[in-house]
């Protein structure tokens, strides 16, 4: 189960990284649109919350 | 921001040429949590848990369909551009993508299905498709077809197979089940019932399709068929096919002028065509179909075992519903299934990162 756990902080981080490289890269006309942000702001949030409880109730 | 040499965007193909890089990824999706985590699920709780196979599928596909975003408008792939932001995020990768996938453990689980129908040693099985693995990524020209064709047959065998035998199994009231399982409706419970394990149900969901790190494998697949930018960038080979190769891995700028902002939008429209079709539309009638097979299979019965036996308990019930070499061609199928996610994770790695 410490796979899972790790593949969802995997997950967590580079939703994160590619998120932002795209934001920082890419020119304004070819960037997501809000309800896609707004998507990908919620499963960023999503897999955040699992890892950080999976892993608290792992040490715990 | 880095200079690079710009380009103009070409014009995108026709969409059935564009076919294809969601195939590898699919073939990766079809893993752990498609075989073993969403069946056992079912056979336990029943179908009132599958909104969150739906949910999560859902999820990556716009993870995925950014990570694309990325190559088709650069002609690199992520990694290229994260390492040359961060230098840390090759290592962070590369150490959480062994300790997440547990590589070996995959091969072992898939392994012990075929010598349970095989007969065998699964140690030796297990070493004998290792060498295969090897064998197929080495031997091609490139890595990349290689991949894609055996992704390909693969789900081409292993969907059409699950679609008829679900189609035999399954009553009518299972599949009204399964609707209502994707609105979080089980029998007495809606969305979690009593008793779930939390972390299986996470687990699970996170499962569903691809997972990990592996859904940045996206971004080479888009770069090496030459998608978008990517049309102007060399493909890698295959390990042994001519010597040393050395290759540029970095991408290229287009001018947002109106032109290569249109020609972005029909490549950017037929991309997410491609991947909902194959990655989101042959995934979700995947996970949900080997959901209501064990559901029909195995629902309370006694002693359903977490972990790869499940699935061999599966295979016997098939077995028994209908004939006995049925239920050993499922338990075959899902090994290569569960085979095939980690020869994708080692095509991965024998691309080092690209």
């Amino acid at each position: 189960m410490i796979g899972a756990v790790i593949n969802a902080l995997c997950m967590f981080v580079h939703i994160g990284l590619v998120n932002w490289l795209n934001y920082k890269e890419l020119p304004p006309e070819i960037q997501p649109h809000l309800a896609r942000r707004i998507l990908i702001i919620i499963a960023f949030s999503f897999f955040g919350l699992f890892s950080f409880y999976s892993l608290w109730n792992t040490f715990n | 921001m880095l200079k690079r040499a710009q380009k103009l965007l070409p014009s995108p193909p026709p969409f059935k040429a564009l076919l294809g890089p969601s195939f590898i990824l699919l073939g990766l999706g079809l893993g752990s949590g498609e075989v073993i985590l969403w069946p056992y699920l079912a056979s336990n709780w029943g179908l009132g848990i599958v909104w969150g196979a739906v949910l999560g599928i859902t999820f990556q596909f716009f993870i995925n369909m950014e990570i694309e975003r990325y190559s088709l408008a650069r002609g690199e792939s992520v990694f290229v551009g994260l390492a040359r932001r961060w230098a840390w995020v090759p290592y962070w990768l590369i150490l959480s993508t062994i300790i997440g996938f547990g590589w070996p453990g995959i091969i072992a689980s898939s392994a012990f299905l075929f010598s349970s129908v095989l007969g065998g040693d699964s140690t030796a099985v297990a070493i004998a498709l290792l060498i295969l693995i090897g064998i197929i990524l080495s031997t091609g020209k490139y890595i990349y077809p290689t991949i894609e064709r055996f992704s390909q047959a693969i789900i081409l065998i292993g969907v059409p197979s699950i679609v008829l035998l679900t189609l035999y199994l399954a009553a009518g009231t299972d599949w009204s089940e399964l609707l209502r399982g994707i609105v979080g409706q089980g029998r007495g419970y809606s969305f979690l019932p009593v008793g779930i394990p939390l972390a299986t149900f996470l687990a699970a969901f996170a499962y569903s399709g691809a997972g990990g790190n592996l859904n940045l494998t996206q971004s080479s697949y888009i770069r090496e068929k030459g998608y978008g930018m990517g049309h102007y960038t060399e493909k890698i080979k295959g390990l042994f096919s001519g010597g040393q190769q050395k290759i540029d891995l970095n991408g290229f700028e287009f001018q947002p002028t109106e032109q290569n902002v249109a020609l972005f939008k029909s490549w950017w429209k037929l991309v997410n065509r491609e991947h909902a079709l194959v990655f989101y539309g042959l995934g979700i009638t995947t996970i949900l179909l080997l959901a209501l097979l064990s559901f029909v299979t195995t629902f309370g019965l006694e002693g359903n075992a977490q972990g790869i036996k499940f699935v061999l308990n599966e295979a016997r019930v098939i077995g028994q519903k209908t004939i006995p070499a049925i239920g050993s061609l499922f338990a075959v199928i899902m090994g290569i299934m569960l085979k095939s996610c980690s020869a994708s994770a080692y095509s991965r790695s024998a691309s080092k990162n690209r």
